[in-house]
């Protein structure tokens, strides 16, 4: 027993020495670190904090004051501190930090308190986080945010700070995969006359030449008011920055587990250098269970016909679990925006169109875009396909008698990893019901719908309908591609037109580029030609391209660069009828036509069987077919069969050769010399049977039609209209002809009559006796003479 | 309901203003004059005759067509108001050419000569009008394929030629087809070019000219093929059939009315040897010609042997005669040098009978009569519009005292024309004509009165008329009606071209003649004419008036019976 006292006595005693020991090695440490804190922190850094851990000062001031055994207060600055870690990495060159706390041991209050703290960095300081090693809890973002706000109201309590001030001029965050860091701009101040009050400011900034964007938030934080109804953050937001500029206050509250953000912002957007005004205000409710932002915005200055959107709503509702950053739920969001159409319709082109369709045609139709998104699969991406948004974008239906408006669209935007995925779709429709109320409208805004499209009624219908698709090279959009169908069924009493047109739009993503690929087809097209005189001449359908209005702009401007591939075809032979007087009973055509651009075109254009009549001749047209393929002359090849009959002979004409050059071949049944046959389409007869004069003329058109003087018009013509008398001067490629428009009375055509070398007027009496009146230059040994002549003449 | 509404506005449209036209119901021309076509206005008002689609014309087209129209007229800067259902349209003013410019010629085009062009509106017929002027000048020139490409710059008024004109081009070779059986070698009698030449639209023109006047071919015409500095061509040929018959009643200026019977054979043989027999029947003359170019001479086949035949009654104001003549000529017809020659010379056996006036009776004689006629081609060409060239002729008549004849006598007659351009523009703006003319009458005997008599008329001269001095009535000047001996004469005169409408051209003239009663002797008299006149190259022939005062200097009995005063003429057909 005494052993065991002996023993614990013993153990007693050397524990006391050691307690002793002990205790005055600590004080001796802490006064030495007191008083030598320099030769402290050396040896501490040299032997118990990490190797890649530097830490410098320029000046360290400690002092330490104990008020009692149990309560002491420490004042603590250091100036020009240098912290550098390489990792995780760290780079802290702070100017000043200085720390005023308090220590009480047996307070009834916090036992820690701060009077005063104090950090200034006006040099970039830099963090970046080291790769997680281990499975951190995951929390949801409102879990995030209560959190946070835990921790606000705890340092509120723990904490009372006398006086607060940081300010740091550049605070980077450096991402750990190696983008563009966070860079932040901080300062805050507690309000010395409060206890609950603080200033802050913080700046999101990114400096990325030319433009300096900034996200600034400034305000007030009200401790005492967290987890109160009222607004516990006040302050005024401010984003500037790429032609946006947006400003407004801001509050938020937390209140009942539910966190609310409110703000008004007045932004302006530089569009094309002009301004676009915006006011928008802003609603955020924020629990566990779902983040709900709800926009109210009115915008001006928007270029095109529609200037002013007012009343734009959008919702975007994420729902928030729990435990997960992201909620594998989706995400509704929606766009409600009210667009006036008043711009495009002016007062009397609305009551036109009102009349026209005897209804009310709205001021303004709502844009809808809704949908769903999955911010989680865009922000926090794992492996695989993943949809990110599916919407849907459509315009207020119109319907009524003159046309009905139905466009809709949707996007599918997916990501895999670093690729992503655009899926739109388009369906829409345009339909007019009433092409005579869309001519009257187009009309009104005095643009051309021309004769004989007029005088047509019949609906159109314009369909876009199915997937745009993108093309893509090395991951970059290349092109969108857009389907459109057009469809028209237009008649009139004595015309229809009806076509089907198939296209892809393809467009490069700056829309610079647009190329329309154009598949026609032509069920009907049977229209009324101008009833104009084949005698009196084509009248000029285009201004002389020869006379120039203006000088050639030395730098040509690019605008949008439309490029075209085009296939149109009738669906049956002759669908294209061409009404016109002296076609019996109308011109069919056959087309076939492809273009690919300015110099590639194939194709053809084939007149099909008909019979020309005019002043008691008939022309049978069996076929002329013109290919859509350039030739050097600048024409296009030409292939024809036409047919007459004069009197006891059959001719035909065989076209050959090019537009521009045409070689018109003559052969009849039964045989007759090239001369013959022209004196039989002009005369009805043969040359040897005809009156000098006339064989003149009709040597005159075959020098003409050699010459290429007489082209394809010219033989029409010719062929249809009995010709009185024809000179042609090969000198100047001038034709004079007179030609019997109806019995005793007659026509020039071609007529020049300054150029023609040898003229003669002449009226026909009867098949053989002729009325001239003539001149004839000397040949010197007579003298000229004229004279008028009622002249019967025979060849034999 | 579009009509019923619009009606009344264009009622008011048109009373509000006086000086508004309406180019058609609803389009009213606010200022100038636009006169449309009839196709013009299919395209502009629409048509009655249209079914349906063109029986009205939407404003927006007509608008667009409009200015077409304007545009092509020089009207740039046409204005157009719309008013509901109305189009109203102020053509502005017509732009001018300013200047031509031409780029690519190496001076062969210049743009100064060219006419009728800067101060003119800006339209394309003037661009036309350009581009065929260059072509012509360079086609006329041995460029036989040029390109001319006109451009016109509406802001200055500037007219840009850009020519290529490819290298000078001589003829290679002409191919012929469509003789039908002819010999090649009588197209030489009508060409006006050889193998080799520089290539002349002109002359390849001027050949297929002469080849249809002949009426052997009925028509002729050149398809041109250049390759380098050649060029090919390939003369199409039509030849008719040879015999031709015609009848006719007609009027000219000395004859109202007349009879023409006539007959011609191109063809006689495959050289185109050919006859021709007119029968013409007037109150002034009655006659029967009958005459052929027979090529069968052995030594050439260009020269023809002509015999003709002509038996006549003439009544002039001087003279009636009766005469017969037959005889046979040696004819040649060729181009040297860019001339044309006529030559022939020839035997004939005359019978006269001169009825009234001075001349002999019942006389019967043989006279030897040759011409050589030479001709510029550029005459040629342009012998209508009478703008530049010149001609001469020689003319020799000549008969032999006991060779059929009682009297030794012979004519020689000396003339020619010519025609200037001044400043050589196209087209011409002055042009200045002089013809001269001498004449002589020679004889180894005496030119006593008996003699005198018994000259042929043909030996006599008579002047007076459009044709020589046109302040004296025609052939007014007749020495009593013994006519004269010896003639000099000249002409003159100058015309302005294209600077009246309608083609009106206006000339003064300047006559001068001195006369002698005596073999190569003149007279101290000088016959003068001058006054104006005025040209007018209609569609059928050229019609000229002119008013002269008729002058004579230095008079003496033989000229006191003429009558100095202001004569007017009227002619049809004849040129200066």
């Amino acid at each position: 027993m005494a052993r065991a006292r002996k023993i614990l006595k013993w153990t007693a005693v050397g524990a006391g020495i050691l307690v002793a020991v002990l205790l005055v090695v600590l004080i001796a440490v802490g006064t030495w670190v007191v008083l030598n804190p320099a030769g402290a922190w050396r040896v501490a850094q040299k032997h118990f904090l990490p190797q890649d851990l530097k830490v410098a000062w320029r000046d360290i001031d400690f002092e330490p004051k104990w008020k009692t055994w149990t309560s002491f207060d420490v004042r603590w600055s250091i100036e020009g501190l240098d912290v550098q870690k390489q990792d995780p990495l760290v780079s802290l060159p702070a100017d000043l930090v200085a720390v005023d706390l308090g220590l009480d041991l047996f307070a009834n209050g916090p036992n820690v308190f701060i009077r005063d703290l104090q950090f200034r960095a006006s040099q970039t300081i830099r963090f970046k986080p080291s790769p997680s090693t281990q499975e951190a809890e995951v929390k949801s973002y409102f879990q995030q945010l209560q959190d946070a706000l835990g921790l606000l109201d705890r340092t509120a309590r723990i904490a009372v700070l006398k006086q607060l001030k940081v300010s740091i001029d550049d605070l980077q965050i450096l991402s750990r995969s190696g983008g563009r860091p966070i860079r932040l701009k901080v300062a805050a101040e507690r309000l010395k006359d409060s206890q609950q009050l603080a200033q802050f400011e913080v700046s999101l900034v990114d400096v990325a030449p030319p433009a300096v964007d900034i996200i600034a938030l400034k305000g007030q934080l009200d401790f005492s008011q967290v987890g109160l109804p009222a607004a516990f953050l006040k302050g005024e937001i401010e984003i500037r920055g790429r032609g946006l500029s947006v400003q407004g206050p801001l509050s938020l509250r937390y209140h009942g587990e539910q966190a609310k953000l409110i703000s008004q912002l007045d932004w302006t957007y530089l569009l094309d250098k002009k301004p676009l005004h915006g006011s928008t205000n802003l609603d955020v409710d924020f629990n566990s269970r779902r983040l709900a932002l709800a926009l109210y915005s009115d915008v001006d200055g928007i270029p095109g016909p529609l200037p002013r959107l007012r009343g734009a709503r959008a919702t975007l509702e994420i729902p928030m679990q729990d435990g997960v950053l992201w909620s594998e739920a989706a995400s509704n969001i929606k766009i409600w925006a009210p667009v006036s159409i008043a711009p495009i319709l002016e007062k009397g082109l609305r009551r036109q169109i009102e009349a026209s369709c005897k209804c009310r045609v709205p001021t303004q139709l709502n844009v809808v875009f809704e949908g769903k998104a999955w911010p989680g699969h865009l922000l926090q991406p794992k492996p695989g396909r993943q949809v990110i948004t599916d919407v849907k974008v459509s315009i207020e239906n119109v319907r009524n008698r003159l046309f009905l408006v139905d466009l809709n669209g949707t996007l599918k935007v997916e990501r895999e990893n670093a690729r992503w995925w655009f899926t739109p779709y388009v369906d829409s429709t345009l339909k007019v019901f009433s092409y005579q109320a869309l001519r009257q409208f187009i009309d009104a805004k005095d643009l051309m719908i021309p004769a004989p499209f007029d005088v047509l009624e019949g609906g159109i219908e314009l369909k876009a309908s199915g997937p745009v698709v993108i093309s893509y090279k090395q991951e970059r959009i290349l092109s969108w591609e857009f389907p459109a169908i057009l469809a028209a069924d237009l008649r009139s009493k004595d015309q229809q037109v009806k076509f089907n047109v198939n296209a892809k739009i393809l467009t490069n993503p700056d829309f610079k580029k647009i190329h329309f690929d154009v598949q026609a087809g032509v069920e009907k097209f049977r229209i009324e030609l101008p009833p104009l005189d084949p005698l009196r001449g084509l009248p000029k359908l285009a201004r002389d391209s020869r006379i120039l209005m203006k000088p050639a702009p030395k730098v040509k401007l690019k605008g949008v660069e439309l490029t075209f591939d085009i296939d149109v075809q009738t669906t049956q032979p002759g669908a294209i009828q061409l009404l016109y007087g002296l076609a019996d009973p109308f011109v069919p055509v056959s087309l076939k036509f492809h273009s690919a651009g300015k110099d590639e075109a194939s194709g053809f254009v084939q007149i099909e069987p008909f019979k020309l009549r005019y002043l008691r001749r008939t022309l049978e047209v069996e076929r002329v077919r013109i290919d859509v393929s350039p030739t050097e002359d600048g024409g296009f090849p030409l292939q024809g069969d036409l047919k007459m009959r004069q009197t006891d002979y059959r001719i035909a004409i065989t076209l050959a050769g090019t537009t521009a050059r045409p070689q018109i071949l003559l052969s009849s049944e039964p045989y007759l010399s090239r001369n013959d046959i022209i004196s039989v389409i002009l005369y009805d007869r043969t040359a040897d049977q005809l009156v000098s004069a006339d064989a003149e003329t009709a040597g005159g058109v075959e020098a003409a039609m050699a010459d290429r003087a007489i082209g394809l018009l010219g033989l029409y013509a010719f062929s249809t209209t009995p010709i009185k008398n024809f000179s042609y001067n090969s000198v100047t490629k001038v034709y004079t002809a007179t030609v019997q428009v109806a019995d005793g009375l007659t026509a020039g055509v071609g007529t020049d009559l300054e150029n023609a070398a040898h003229l003669e007027v002449r009226k026909r009496v009867s098949r053989r006796w002729v009325l001239t009146a003539s001149w004839n230059p000397s040949d010197g040994a007579q003298e000229e003479a004229g004279k008028v002549v009622l002249q019967w003449e025979r060849r034999f | 309901m579009r009509r019923q509404i619009f009606l009344p506005i264009a009622f008011i449209a048109v009373f509000a203003s006086c000086a508004h036209k309406n180019i058609c119901d609803h389009i009213v021309l606010k200022e100038g004059r636009l006169k449309l076509n009839e196709n013009q206005r299919v395209l502009v008002c629409g048509s009655d005759k249209s079914k349906e689609a063109w029986r009205e014309v939407p404003l927006p087209q007509a608008r667009y067509q409009l200015n077409v129209i304007l545009q092509n007229q020089g009207y740039l800067d046409a204005r157009f108001e719309r008013e509901g259902d109305i189009l109203n349209v102020w053509p502005g003013a017509v732009r001018k050419i300013s200047a031509i410019e031409v780029q690519g010629a190496d001076g062969l085009i210049q743009a100064g000569k060219k006419r009728k062009v800067v101060g003119e509106a800006l339209e394309p017929k003037k661009l036309d009008e350009i581009t065929d002027w260059a072509k012509l000048v360079l086609r006329s020139r041995g460029y036989a394929c040029p390109k001319v490409g006109v451009t016109a710059q509406a802001w200055d008024g500037l007219v840009r030629v850009d020519v290529e004109t490819g290298p000078v081009q001589n003829v290679s070779t002409v191919q012929v087809t469509g003789l039908d059986g002819l010999d090649p070698v009588t197209l030489g009698r009508f060409r006006a070019f050889q193998n080799g030449d520089l290539y002349d639209v002109r002359e390849t023109e001027l050949t297929t000219s002469r080849m249809q006047d002949q009426g052997l071919f009925q028509s002729a015409y050149f398809i041109t093929q250049c390759h380098g500095s050649e060029v090919d061509l390939r003369l199409v040929t039509s030849v008719g059939k040879p015999r031709i018959f015609r009848f006719g009643l007609g009027a000219s200026t000395e004859e109202f009315p007349f009879v023409d019977v006539w007959f011609k054979n191109t063809r006689l043989d495959g050289m185109a040897s050919n006859l021709t027999a007119v029968l013409h029947v007037s109150n002034i003359l009655q006659s029967l010609d009958a005459g052929s170019e027979l090529y069968v001479l052995p030594f050439s086949k260009r020269t023809f042997l002509g015999p003709r035949f002509n038996v006549s009654r003439e009544s002039e104001r001087a003279y009636e005669v009766l005469s017969a003549k037959t005889g046979a000529d040696l004819g040649r017809d060729w181009d040297l040098w860019d001339i044309r020659f006529k030559g022939r010379v020839g035997p004939t056996l005359n019978y006269t009978d001169t009825v009234r006036g001075i001349g002999p009776k019942h006389t019967s004689y043989v006279s030897w009569e040759g011409s050589l006629n030479t001709m510029s081609h550029v005459y040629e060409v342009f012998a209508r519009d009478q703008r530049e060239g010149w001609t001469a002729r020689f003319n020799y008549r000549g008969q032999r005292e006991g060779v059929g004849s009682p009297i030794n006598a012979d004519l020689y007659e000396l003339g020619g024309k010519v025609l200037w351009n001044l400043g050589a523009y196209a087209p011409p703006l002055l042009v200045l004509a002089t013809r001269v003319q001498a004449t002589a009458v020679d004889s180894s005997q005496k030119l006593d009165d008996v003699v005198r008599a018994q000259l042929p008329v043909e030996y006599r001269v008579f002047l007076g008329g459009d044709q020589n001095l046109r302040g004296f009535a025609r052939q007014s000047i007749d020495n009593g009606g013994r006519g004269y001996l010896t003639a000099v004469q000249g002409g003159f005169e100058l015309r302005l071209i294209e600077e009246l409408p309608y083609r009106l051209e206006p000339f003064l003239l300047w006559d001068v003649a001195r006369l002698g009663d005596s073999r190569y002797t003149l007279d101290k008299p000088l016959f003068t004419s001058y006054g104006a006149g005025l040209r007018w190259a209609s569609p059928f022939g050229t019609l000229r008036a002119s008013g002269a005062q008729g002058r004579i200097y230095r008079m003496d009995k033989s000229s006191e019976s003429y009558r100095q005063e202001a004569v007017y003429f009227l002619s049809f057909g004849q040129e200066f």
